[in-house]
């Protein structure tokens, strides 16, 4: 629906998702607050008001009002607890993709094991790529963050995966161990069921603590 | 910082800013109305004055402490857009502040007519 948003609307309604997101509220009601405030823009669109008649004239001030009215305890714990989660989130997809992989090359006869090795190489992926997925919200909750830049962090920040998987990997060969070399082998099923039952756990926890904290 | 003497005086936005629960719960009870509406009615109502930006925070408090309502409805605009109603709590804060607002009123009155 944000597709028909324009210009500034458009502009400003991207700026207030990244910050409302890398916020400690909890994802349903963060997505039934972008949803309220989509409504409110579609129709101030419509009726051909300013946007700063919706959020006044700082997005971020605005912003920082909505946080206030929706977690009465804004706690470090449950910024901690999302951390870990976001985290986790991302090494059950990266699971999720090689375990696919290990089971679509052993049905093609390229594998004679379902057994999934992690190597050397799934750790400097992991490694360099947590910290270049906080780059954009944590550069977006910045009161200096212009909307206009945000195709430019987002370059930035799989650049600076991309260098950081490099020199990982340049200390990495410098210490001995080769990329293709397995650390450890297991079988496919587990750390996929593992890795997305923690998950879940994490996230159960999280929801109950914004619950809480609501 | 502390405020100065007649920081509040002659200066609608801080004054406002304590009756505007009052006045949307009022809106509200009225009929059922949506978030775009409401901002229409302060206007209509000559809450010019109102500070841009503060009426969804404020529409997230009131809903947050259960003194508002909302039930989705399909918007002709695109997303499922809320309608907003009194809950018990709400229509008990109302008379509370209808009440309060009266005796001011009614106060100001005698004194601005002596």
């Amino acid at each position: 629906m944000q597709q028909n948003l324009e210009g500034k609307y458009r502009e400003v309604y991207i700026s207030i998702g990244l910050y409302i997101h890398n916020s400690s509220i909890d994802d349903g009601l963060q997505n039934e607050i972008l949803n309220d405030i989509l409504d409110l823009f579609l129709q101030a669109q419509e009726s051909n008001e300013e946007i700063d008649f919706i959020t006044g004239a700082d997005y971020k001030t605005f912003c920082d009002n909505v946080i206030a009215e929706s977690m009465k305890k804004n706690s470090s714990h449950l910024k901690i607890v999302k951390f870990f989660k976001n985290i986790l989130w991302f090494i059950s997809y990266y699971i999720t993709i090689k375990t696919l992989m290990v089971v679509g090359l052993y049905f093609i006869g390229s594998n004679k094991t379902l057994t999934l090795n992690i190597n050397t190489l799934d750790l400097l992926i992991l490694a360099g790529s947590i910290p270049s997925i906080y780059i954009v919200p944590f550069i977006a909750s910045k009161k200096a963050f212009k909307p206009k830049k945000l195709l430019s962090i987002i370059v930035f920040s799989i650049l600076s995966m991309i260098l950081l998987i490099a020199l990982l990997g340049i200390i990495a060969i410098l210490s001995g161990p080769s990329f293709d070399m397995p650390l450890f082998a297991i079988p496919f099923y587990l750390p996929i069921l593992l890795s997305w039952l923690i998950y879940i756990l994490i996230n159960r926890y999280y929801k109950n603590q914004c619950l809480k904290g609501a | 910082m502390h405020n100065k003497v007649g920081d509040y005086m002659g200066n609608s936005t801080q004054l406002l800013k304590g009756i505007m629960e009052g006045v949307i719960l009022k809106i509200i009870s009225i009929e059922e109305t949506y978030g775009y509406n409401i901002y229409q009615k302060l206007m209509d109502y000559g809450f010019t004055d109102f500070s841009e930006g503060s009426l969804y925070p404020l529409l997230l408090r009131l809903e947050r402490n259960n003194y508002i309502n909302a039930i989705k409805r399909q918007s002709p605009l695109g997303p499922d857009r809320k309608y907003y109603s009194l809950t018990p709590d709400g229509a008990q804060l109302l008379k509370e502040f209808s009440d309060e607002w009266e005796k001011l009123s009614c106060n100001m009155k005698k004194l601005w007519e002596v």
